[in-house]
């Protein structure tokens, strides 16, 4: 189906070869999980498989690559002979009703209207996809994922690329994701599979791919997955093989229609203690009381006369890691926004007993936004910590990038720097202008093992320095390892 | 011989790849465009402030938009897509017509600058800024329809000569100089982020 | 939230699912080419010398459309509107005659006539998914480069300008957002905002060409559409209450 041999690519703007001596062959009607930690090359190959390597990225290639037998010349020939799906749901779709989502591919390669109403009915029926209403963009991302799923076979090709197919969604999600990945295998579906989470390719998976600097490391096939430890996965630097256990997390105190109350969650029944989970600290009860933090008092919020976020009371202490969870629309980010000052709203929010104004949340206050390219102004790392530091702390600024790793690029445009090292870099500009509120906003997205634990110690570092933190995620691994309270958001209805 | 003929050949031909950047870039101008003319709420009388305005903050995505057009065609489709959605939501049609006129200076520009030459990139966004005139050129003939009202006729002479004098074909000029010299100045602050920003960045 | 099944068994292949996926569009909503045409034949006659004549009519027409489409705070709002600027206009230089205030007038006018076509594009605007849209210009043989380019804006700018708000919020945090930077920094505050501005809408419109392009948008130059849209009774009413309003305007005209 897809072949590989001897593959070397880099892209223009970098100097070394991110692909090197690729060698994959993919027979037809298999499932391939192509995984590696975050820079090993294995969005890259899913991009040699569906052309975007090197019809859309610019670099240079080497080797041969062909797909369906053939080598590939266009985008819109290799279209046809592949589906694909990416990381962001709503960034692919191109329209925002589901129907004219899956009719796009066919009506761009001219199928009579007719044909394309039949072929649209057929699949709305096969992925159930019915029983959605709404817009594209206000369904949750799992309903998303599986509507970009369908859109990229509507059109009938044997094989679907999925490049971390499940970066932005929860347990709930996934699940959802799953059920349709093992409904397209067993209806034949070539699948390729570029992830970090493994837990739930483990059933569907005929063959697991690592690679490292470039190439396929190591290959293990469906009977040698039963035999692969813990270990095995770390040493690879890849996610756990295991679901994440639901650890408990106590709850943080709150309570109004926007609050899910902590007795009515099923997890509470199953889970006891800390399970296996060492990294999750427990809160130390003696600092919060002493530290204070942020208190919310008749918090509402509306768009439009529809009320999003009712909190009649919450109290987020200092020093710990308050995670807020919930499903689209429970209003997390609205509830961010509030905390910032930067939301409109009704009650009162105190930090250390004090009212604070919206104003004067916003100067006390940062947010690590999901797309951190948002908030980076300057054209190097040392600009971007002088922009609106305290004076008093801009000492300090060596120190602070040392701390996040950050020492060696002190001249670079922030731009140019990884997605985790942007992040850090927003961290460092918090903690250098003596921000009492630092919240993330999913900053676990497309994000390895390794990754996953230097972000949590970030997040842990500003807790211990006395901030009030914040973490709005969806990610269960994220969670288990960070989240000392959960304040579970629910929709008001 | 041939060689040299296709070289000079202007290549019209756009990729899929090209039309999307165009109407991605289309989107990038419009909005910051509409943005900066936001201002305008603060007070009407900013109408011509905050035009001038959109016009520099809108050069810093036309001038990265023409680091990604190589060939003729590329610009007059932009105007015509963008103008087009100004019509819309609205504008006069004449905008359209402007816009077109304005584009095809600014590839004339570029074409002799071979798309490489950064001075022609400049006055290829003056140009094309020029479209702005569009949008104001239908309250200038509202002038003189003003003036001749039968309100107007009530009013003192004396008031309507000043109006007019305000209003005069001398003060359409200038605005239409206005866009221009707004436009040089976006050219040239777009050139500059690009070099502070995008190209350190690698986006270019 | 609603629960979703994540059960999809494959006993879902070939089951007949109850109706069309919010298939054929309700024979309520124009045209979009009608919509189109009602537009440009508005904004072309009341933007050119002497349109002032046709504000009234276009101003119901207006009205109407938003009456059909039931957006009644829209009918209320475009007769206001409308007073507001032709009061600004005509009353504001009996009572105040300065010349200065009479440049103000003149816009009041500009205003009424731009008022007089916005009720217009509000319909059209609210109505037209673009989708539908680019699906006319097609139908009416627009060439390929502008539809293409046209639906990738359409579709785009709505992206950008949610990133736009992202970014000012941003900006306010880190203290860099107020009105007054503004005026009194304006082009390090046109850095602030653009530059992340360009850097995230690129990165988010990267997936988009990606998966536009796989889908084989722009590979065509004769692309289908799923519903050919059609003509319906609507626009032969719409067709008709213009024909009545620009008559009677014109009768109007000539009687005076």
């Amino acid at each position: 189906m897809i072949e590989l041999k001897n593959v070397r690519w880099a892209y223009q703007e970098g100097d070394t070869a991110v692909i090197d001596g690729l060698d994959l062959r993919i027979r037809r009607g298999e499932t391939v999980v192509v995984c590696g930690p975050s820079g090993s090359g294995k969005s890259s190959a899913l991009r040699l498989m569906n052309g975007l390597i090197p019809h859309f990225h610019d670099g240079k290639l080497e080797g041969e690559v062909r797909v369906a037998g053939e080598p590939i010349t266009d985008l819109a020939q290799v279209g046809r002979v592949t589906g694909t799906v990416l990381q962001h749901p709503r960034r692919q779709f191109f329209t925002d009703t589901i129907d004219t989502e899956l009719a796009f591919a066919l009506e761009n390669f001219g199928t009579p209207p007719e044909r394309i109403r039949e072929r649209v009915r057929e699949v709305v029926a096969e992925f159930r996809l019915g029983e959605l209403d709404g817009r594209l963009r206000e369904l949750s991302g799992g309903q998303q994922q599986r509507v970009a799923c369908a859109a990229a076979v509507t059109h009938g090709p044997p094989t679907l690329l999925l490049d971390e197919p499940t970066s932005n969604l929860s347990p709930q999600g996934i699940a959802d994701l799953t059920a349709v990945l093992r409904h397209l295998r067993e209806r034949g579906t070539t699948l390729v599979i570029a992830e970090h989470r493994l837990h739930y390719l483990r059933e569907l998976a005929d063959r697991i791919v690592v690679m490292q600097d470039g190439r396929v490391a190591k290959e293990w096939s469906r009977d040698e997955f039963p035999r692969l430890t813990e270990e095995m996965m770390r040493e690879e630097g890849l996610r756990s093989l295991d679901a994440p256990k639901r650890i408990h997390v106590a709850p943080a105190s709150g309570h109004g229609p926007s609050v899910q109350p902590a007795k009515t969650r099923p997890e509470d029944t199953e889970s006891t203690g800390e399970a296996g989970g060492a990294t999750a600290v427990a809160p130390a009860a003696g600092r919060e009381a002493a530290g204070g933090g942020v208190v919310l008092r008749g918090i509402r919020c509306a768009f439009r006369g529809r009320p999003v976020l009712d909190i009649t009371e919450a109290h987020l202490p200092a020093g710990v890691i308050t995670a807020v969870t919930g499903p689209n629309g429970a209003g997390k980010t609205t509830l961010a926004r509030v905390l910032a000052g930067l939301q409109r709203h009704s009650g009162e929010v105190l930090l250390d007993g004090r009212t604070m104004s919206r104003s004067r949340r916003q100067r006390e206050t940062a947010i690590v936004m999901q797309d951190v390219q948002r908030q980076l102004f300057t054209d190097s790392v040392t600009a971007e910590l002088r922009l609106g530091a305290v004076p008093e702390q801009a000492g300090h600024a060596a120190t602070v990038l040392a701390d996040l790793d950050l020492d060696r690029f002190d001249e670079r445009h922030p731009l140019s720097l990884s997605g985790g090292q942007q992040q850090r870099l927003v961290v460092a500009t918090a903690r250098l202008s003596g921000r009492r509120v630092v919240i993330f906003d999913e900053p676990s997205s497309g994000v390895d093992r390794r990754h996953l634990q230097s972000m949590t110690r970030t997040m842990r570092d500003v807790a211990e320095g006395g901030a009030v933190v914040l973490l709005i995620s969806h990610d269960a691994d994220l969670l288990a390892l960070a989240a000392d309270r959960e304040l579970r958001l629910r929709p008001i209805r | 011989m041939t060689v040299e003929v296709t070289d000079h050949r202007i290549d019209l031909r756009m990729s899929p790849r090209d039309l999307i950047n165009i109407g991605v870039f289309g989107a990038l101008y419009i909005v910051t465009v509409g943005l900066f003319n936001l201002l305008e709420f603060i007070s009407p009388v900013m109408t011509l402030v905050t035009s001038g305005l959109s016009i520099v903050a809108a050069g810093v995505p036309f001038m990265l938009f023409l680091t990604r057009v190589r060939h003729a065609g590329m610009v007059t489709v932009l105007a015509v897509i963008v103008t087009g959605f100004m019509l819309l939501i609205g504008s006069p049609p004449v905008t359209l017509l402007v816009g077109v006129l304005g584009a095809l200076i600014a590839e004339a520009l570029l074409y002799m600058g071979r798309y490489r030459s950064r001075q022609l990139s400049v006055l290829a966004y003056a140009a094309f800024s020029t479209w702005f005139v569009g949008l104001f050129l239908p309250m200038f003939y509202a002038r003189d329809e003003f003036l001749s009202s039968p309100y107007m006729a009530e009013m003192d002479p004396d008031y309507v000569e000043k109006l007019d004098s305000l209003l005069s074909p001398g003060v359409l000029i200038a605005f239409d100089l206005s866009t221009v010299v707004f436009g040089l100045i976006g050219g040239v602050l777009g050139l500059r982020l690009l070099d502070k920003h995008f190209r350190k960045a690698g986006l270019v | 939230m609603s629960g979703t099944s994540p059960q999809l068994d494959t006993t879902a292949l070939g089951v007949t699912v109850p109706g069309p996926p919010e298939g054929a569009v309700s024979r309520r909503t124009l045209d979009p080419r009608t919509a189109v045409a009602i537009l440009l034949a508005a904004s072309i006659t009341i933007m050119a010398p002497g349109g002032l004549l046709f504000v009234p009519a276009a101003l119901v027409a207006g009205m109407l459309l938003a009456i059909a489409e039931r957006a009644w705070r829209r009918v209320l709002a475009l007769p206001l509107a409308a007073a507001t600027a032709a009061a600004v206009a005509y009353l504001l230089p009996l009572a105040a005659p300065w010349p200065v205030l009479g440049i103000v007038g003149v816009m009041g006018g500009f205003s009424l006539r731009l008022v007089a076509v916005a009720g217009i594009a509000a319909h059209l605007i609210e109505t037209m998914p673009p989708t539908r849209f680019t699906a006319a210009l097609r139908s009416m043989r627009v060439p390929h480069a502008f539809t293409v380019s046209g639906s990738v804006l359409l579709r785009f700018v709505p992206t950008i300008l949610a990133e736009a708000r992202a970014v000012r919020d941003a900006m306010r945090l880190r203290g860099l957002g107020g009105w007054l930077d503004m005026l009194r920094h304006p082009v390090r505050s046109i850095e602030y905002f653009t530059v992340p501005l360009i850097a995230s809408s690129l990165r988010s419109a990267e997936d988009l060409s990606a998966s536009a392009l796989l889908r084989g948008l722009g590979s065509q130059p004769h692309p289908t559409s799923m519903h050919p849209p059609r003509f319906g009774p609507a626009d032969v009413v719409a067709v008709i209450v213009v024909a009545a309003l620009v008559t009677a305007t014109l009768l109007w005209e000539a009687g005076r």
